[in-house]
């Protein structure tokens, strides 16, 4: 059991911060799962807390026990990489043994405990193999093996799912997730993926430009994203955005952009006028929140149809509004179930309830 | 405006049969993805197209017209490849210009056209860079857009948005699907991806070892594969499978497994025509099943609907992905909405699977051909 804490950590490569005023807590035995574009930081934050990156400030804390002074080799962290890191001339047994035999351990207990892993991750028939005899989702299986047999109090990944084709990724981040909830060991786990990291985490600690952005379950990432960023790095397709200029109608505000008009409820208005006092805003909307009409109405504005993507039983409908593209995703049969041809007008629908807000200059989320 | 038709084509590399009669045809304006694995004969048979490969044998048309003895450049095709060539000392705006210059285009012309293809590949700052100056997504666009500025008789695209992040390759695949729209003009699309395939296609042929597999539209493939590869190969994640005994007797089906016997709606029942004890896999997807938490019970024999135990819950945006374990080798996906609407589950839970009969598929266990 293990909790992990950085508090102010701010790493510096080559003058400029990799990481900065880099502060939250793991709590122990959960799968919190690092996420952001390239060139976040992800790797780095990971990086501090195995001791390869040098500290510029701030603490890194281990259960209490402050690291930055600790040697790696005396955190007690194991990191699983990618597949490729595998010993290639060494058979199943071997790779996951000399972790311990580099450790001295007795043969006894290295027997033990290479039983133990391959009972747990179901390879006990695999032991004798050379990774190349094995299917990638197997040899992923003995990259964790090595970190798990070394009953390390805190789980590191960086991106282990990386060389794996689509449908072995799937089926193998749902395993770790099982393997998590069954040791219950704390586990760090980086990704540029957002999917993965949705479907992975218990929290994720969403990152950009060496900053942490926002620290949450994945329902509530998605759901009361806090700044433009994750609204639109978390999701796919990404949520949509209309810049908007501020109009009052009494307590009421409106939010108008050409043709469209978006009343927010008395309560988000009041929100709203707390929290900011610009002239123009920032709208995001979910591509599932947009309701796509053949008819108008009052409350819809005309939008061009510039292509349509099926997607299994959904369709993801990309639409022209004014200079934005907007990606509405809905079910073939139930939303969208009427012809949507190339250049066609349809009529679109912003329900003001499910219509986020944010400031055009800061990108935080106002409403 | 061309067709294009592929008479059962044969490639040979040695001793390697790459493609194995291959027959198709692309109408005038469609937009045709060769979608497979590794390996399935997808790129040779581009590349027949192309003029890059000689067929072993088989006939390749263009308009009516055989063009198996035609030059790459006789052919009157552009190509889009994952490596993208470009010229080190020429600018981007020069790399557009390129093929309209040898074509003899008016240079005001080219000039708006320039400007056009910048402007749908959002590449309008980037117009007088060098390739060095660009990122690997930029310079894939650049040679996205040097083959779609032309308009010749066939674009042929093998993997282009490979290089690309998964972002810029879904906006990407849209202004791509946009513009071959917007022009018209008949293309061939080559991908491993099936997202990537049912995003883009009017019709997907879809390869295994040199074998045309089913060739249908984006809903056709999805909703009515021919057989268990394509099943199994389109849809994320993809289609559930469970091995069962087909029992028929008194006019009804059962669909028979250790765990439980599925009995089949009537109207379903006079669609198969397979006989008492033959072996099936049931196939249905993630979607298609609801899920209902049940408490121990009664005796596996008597269960008409699968059950299994909760294995994880992934959050997926306004969804949820259940896996289900629902034998000791058998892991489910279940799609549902993560509203609030939704019945609560958690790891380890039993739950009854009701399966949408109306969606349910069949394969014969041998053949692996779909039987309902």
């Amino acid at each position: 059991m293990a909790q992990v804490r950085l508090d102010s950590v701010q790493v510096r490569y080559d003058g400029s911060d990799a990481i900065r005023d880099m502060t939250f807590t793991v709590e122990s035995g959960e799968l919190a799962v690092i996420v952001g574009p390239s060139g976040s930081g992800k790797t780095t934050v990971l990086r501090a807390v195995t001791g390869w990156a040098p500290i510029a400030r701030g603490d890194v804390y281990l259960d209490g026990r402050r690291l930055n002074d600790v040697p790696p080799g005396d955190r007690d962290v194991a990191m699983v990489y990618q597949t490729r890191a595998l010993y290639g001339h060494m058979t199943v047994r071997q790779n996951w043994s000399f972790p311990l035999e580099a450790v001295k351990r007795p043969r006894a207990e290295i027997d033990q405990r290479v039983r133990q892993v391959a009972e747990m991750l179901e390879m006990s028939e695999f032991l004798d193999r050379y990774p190349k005899q094995l299917s990638g989702g197997q040899q992923q299986r003995v990259a964790l093996g090595r970190a798990l047999i070394r009953q390390p109090t805190l789980f590191l990944f960086d991106e282990p799912l990386g060389g794996l084709d689509a449908k072995l990724r799937i089926h193998t981040r749902s395993y770790l997730k099982k393997i998590h909830a069954d040791l219950g060991v704390t586990t760090l786990y980086v990704t540029h993926d957002q999917i993965e990291a949705q479907n992975l985490g218990s929290r994720l600690i969403v990152l950009n430009h060496g900053l942490l952005q926002q620290v949450g379950t994945p329902d509530g990432i998605y759901n009361r994203p806090a700044n433009r960023f994750v609204a639109g790095f978390i999701g796919s397709p990404p949520m949509n955005f209309i810049e908007c200029v501020v109009s009052h109608a009494g307590d009421q505000v409106m939010l108008l952009h050409g043709p469209l008009r978006v009343t927010l409820p008395a309560e988000k208005s009041a929100l709203l006028v707390s929290r900011a006092s610009a002239d123009s805003v920032v709208i995001g909307i979910r591509p599932e929140a947009i309701v796509l009409t053949p008819g108008a109405n009052a409350q819809t504005v005309p939008v061009q149809v510039y292509v349509t993507e099926p997607q299994g039983s959904e369709i993801i409908v990309d639409l022209r509004f004014n200079e934005n593209i907007l990606r509405v995703r809905g079910h073939r049969e139930t939303h969208l179930n009427f012809p949507l041809r190339l250049n066609d007008i349809v009529h679109l629908f912003i329900d003001p309830a499910k219509t986020y807000v944010f400031d055009k200059a800061t990108g935080a989320r106002l409403v | 405006m061309s067709t294009l038709v592929i008479e059962d084509l044969h490639v040979h590399y040695g001793e390697t049969h790459a493609v194995k009669g291959v027959s198709l045809r692309v109408e005038n304006g469609e937009l045709c993805v060769f979608l497979g694995p590794s390996g399935c004969g997808k790129t040779s048979t581009l590349r027949t197209v192309a003029g890059l490969v000689r067929p072993s044998s088989g006939r390749i048309l263009i308009d009516d017209r055989v063009v198996n003895n035609l030059y790459p450049g006789e052919r009157d095709i552009a190509m889009v490849f994952q490596s993208y060539a470009l010229y080190p000392h020429m600018t981007v705006r020069e790399h557009f210009a390129f093929p309209l210059r040898a074509g003899k285009m008016p240079e005001p012309e080219i000039a708006k056209k320039i400007e056009s293809i910048a402007e749908l590949l959002q590449m309008h700052p980037l117009v007088d860079r060098y390739p060095r100056e660009l990122s690997a997504g930029q310079a894939q666009r650049v040679a996205i857009g040097r083959a779609l500025i032309r308009t010749p008789k066939l674009w042929l695209l093998d993997e282009p948005l490979n290089n690309l992040d998964a972002r810029l390759q879904v906006e990407t695949r849209a202004v791509l699907k946009h513009i071959q729209r917007e022009s018209g003009i008949t293309s061939i699309y080559v991908t491993h991806n099936q997202e990537e395939a049912q995003s883009l296609a009017d019709q997907i042929v879809i390869m295994d070892s040199g074998l045309i597999q089913q060739i249908g539209t984006p809903q056709e493939v999805y909703d009515e594969p021919t057989n268990l590869f394509v099943a199994g190969f389109v849809g994320t994640p993809p289609m559930n499978f469970i091995p069962c005994t087909l029992s028929r007797a008194n006019g009804q089906i059962v669909l028979r497994h250790e765990t439980f016997g599925l009995e089949l709606e009537p109207e379903l029942v006079q669609r198969v025509a397979a006989a008492d004890g033959h072996a099936v896999m049931l196939g249905i997807r993630p979607e298609d099943v609801d899920l209902r938490p049940v408490h121990g019970g009664d005796p596996a024999s008597d269960r008409m609907h699968p059950r299994g135990t909760v294995y994880v819950i992934e959050p997926q945006g306004n969804e949820q992905i259940v896996s289900l374990q629902v034998t000791l080798d058998v892991l489910w996906k279940v799609r549902r909405e993560a509203n609030s609407a939704a019945v609560p589950l958690e790891s380890g839970q039993p739950v009854e699977l009701t399966l949408r009969q109306h969606r349910l598929r069949l394969f014969d266990a041998n053949t692996e051909q779909r039987l309902l």
